[in-house]
């Protein structure tokens, strides 16, 4: 047991990171009421600010600052005020409104918010220009009010930033894959979506490609009810079971 | 606005503002410390990159706790990246060993090469203390910060006891203070 006493001693081991987590919130709780200790880390830390200068200096790759960024902004996204409900709400930064259609209520909205936090009004845009992703997005609107199911698909090491969600419809009508963030595949490549079930082999749903940075539907030809995990892959074109890394995976709600 | 001449710790009272352009040229700043000392301390180039990843991200989130009358903004952000990859450290179930800097890694070649040879001389001067120190001593402070051993594995380690430990990584710190002072190394905060 640690007495105030010998507590003194920790400072070299508390500037240095070497302290047990049990270790460092007892000498913390000790240096709170003890000037000469706040004196000696203030000092040594001092000294420990330049030990990086230490390392020979390496150059991190320039995708690094990419996804730094994608994800920074990925969370101001998912704290900004997401859709224009009907009646109009201004959309974060000066963007154009999104009016939904009618049927999309307040409580939709918010299933929204909750489900889909990066789906934002960057889509405004994208939608004014694709009638199809227009029509796609007013489905998907529809079946959430109507009570689907929203299941958040996280990124996999393979591709941070990039998020998606599963739309699964009441009464087992088909899915629909809302995906954001994912880059472009290698040439002749695309993305597969899977849905899995227990332990049986993956099932293949359909094929996509990345639309841009916005967030994109994907109208998928199947229902995922029954199945518990979706996930994306990068493949050399339809195939049949994965090969390729996952870029996406998590589990289906019921 | 965010410029050049912009202090970190301006950089950091914009991101409090959540003005994403400062954490972008904080980034910018610090990225090839951060990187380095990362990847010193995982010896994984994938690993370095995510621990960088979290800690701006940290950096971004935490802003508000930033105390500037405490640290300057380039020893906050490095003592981040520090905490992080210490955790990943310790959540592995094996070591690195420390890393071969030869091994194909791509030296920074993209700095200001003012900013560039600043931090090699200092650098220098930095490597230069640690040598200066006697073997148990250098060898405490490298298995502490560079390898993310606690106090009680150190002496585990080395097979002495616990408190022997705590009074070298003091005194060697002690002892590297007087020798950087020496050498003029900048240790004041900006």
């Amino acid at each position: 047991m640690n007495t105030d006493e010998n507590e003194h001693d920790q400072v070299g081991a508390y500037v240095l990171d070497a302290l047990s987590d049990e270790e460092r919130l007892a000498f913390e709780r000790h240096l709170a009421g003890c000037e000469a200790c706040q004196a000696e880390v203030a000092d040594l830390q001092r000294v420990v600010d330049v030990l990086p200068l230490a390392c020979d200096a390496v150059e991190p790759s320039p995708a690094l600052r990419d996804r730094l960024m994608a994800a920074i902004e990925a969370e101001q996204d998912e704290r900004a005020p997401l859709v224009a409900i009907p009646g109009g709400r201004t959309a974060p930064r000066g963007r154009m409104r999104w009016r939904l259609p009618e049927i999309v209520g307040i409580a939709a909205a918010a299933i929204l918010v909750i489900g889909l936090g990066l789906w934002n009004v960057h889509l405004q845009q994208q939608i004014n220009q694709d009638r199809s992703a227009l029509a796609y997005q007013q489905q998907v609107a529809q079946a959430i009010a109507a009570g689907a199911a929203v299941s958040s698909i996280p990124a996999t090491s393979k591709s941070p930033g990039a998020s998606a969600a599963v739309v699964q419809p009441r009464n087992r009508r088909p899915a629909y894959l809302i995906v954001q963030g994912l880059k472009p595949a290698a040439a002749r490549h695309v993305y597969e979506v899977w849905f899995i079930r227990g332990h049986a082999k993956p099932v293949p749903v359909t094929v996509f490609s990345p639309a841009g940075s916005e967030p994109q539907v994907v109208p998928l030809p199947m229902s995922a009810s029954g199945y518990t995990l979706a996930a994306v892959t990068v493949e050399p074109g339809r195939v049949q079971a994965p090969t390729g890394p996952m870029v996406l995976a998590g589990p289906l709600t019921a | 606005m965010v410029s050049d001449e912009q202090s970190d710790n301006d950089l950091i009272a914009a991101i409090q503002r959540r003005d994403a352009r400062a954490l972008e040229k904080l980034y910018d700043r610090h990225r090839v410390l951060a990187y380095s000392l990362a990847l010193r301390l995982l010896g994984s180039p994938g690993d370095a990159e995510d621990v960088v990843q979290e800690a701006f991200l940290n950096v971004w989130r935490a802003a508000h706790t930033f105390r500037a009358d405490r640290s300057s903004g380039r020893s906050w952000v490095l003592s981040v990246v520090h905490h992080r990859a210490i955790d990943k450290l310790r959540n592995r179930q094996s070591r690195p060993q420390s890393v071969a800097l030869e091994e194909g890694m791509n030296r920074a070649d993209s700095m200001d090469v003012w900013q560039d040879v600043a931090a090699r001389l200092t650098g220098q001067m930095v490597r230069g203390a640690l040598d200066a120190l006697p073997r148990e001593q250098r060898e405490t402070i490298e298995l502490a910060y560079f390898r993310g051993y606690t106090q009680s594995q150190i002496a585990e380690h080395l097979d002495i006891p616990l408190g022997t430990v705590k009074g070298r990584m003091r005194i060697a710190l002690q002892k590297l203070k007087l020798l950087l002072e020496g050498s003029q190394v900048e240790l004041s905060t900006e």
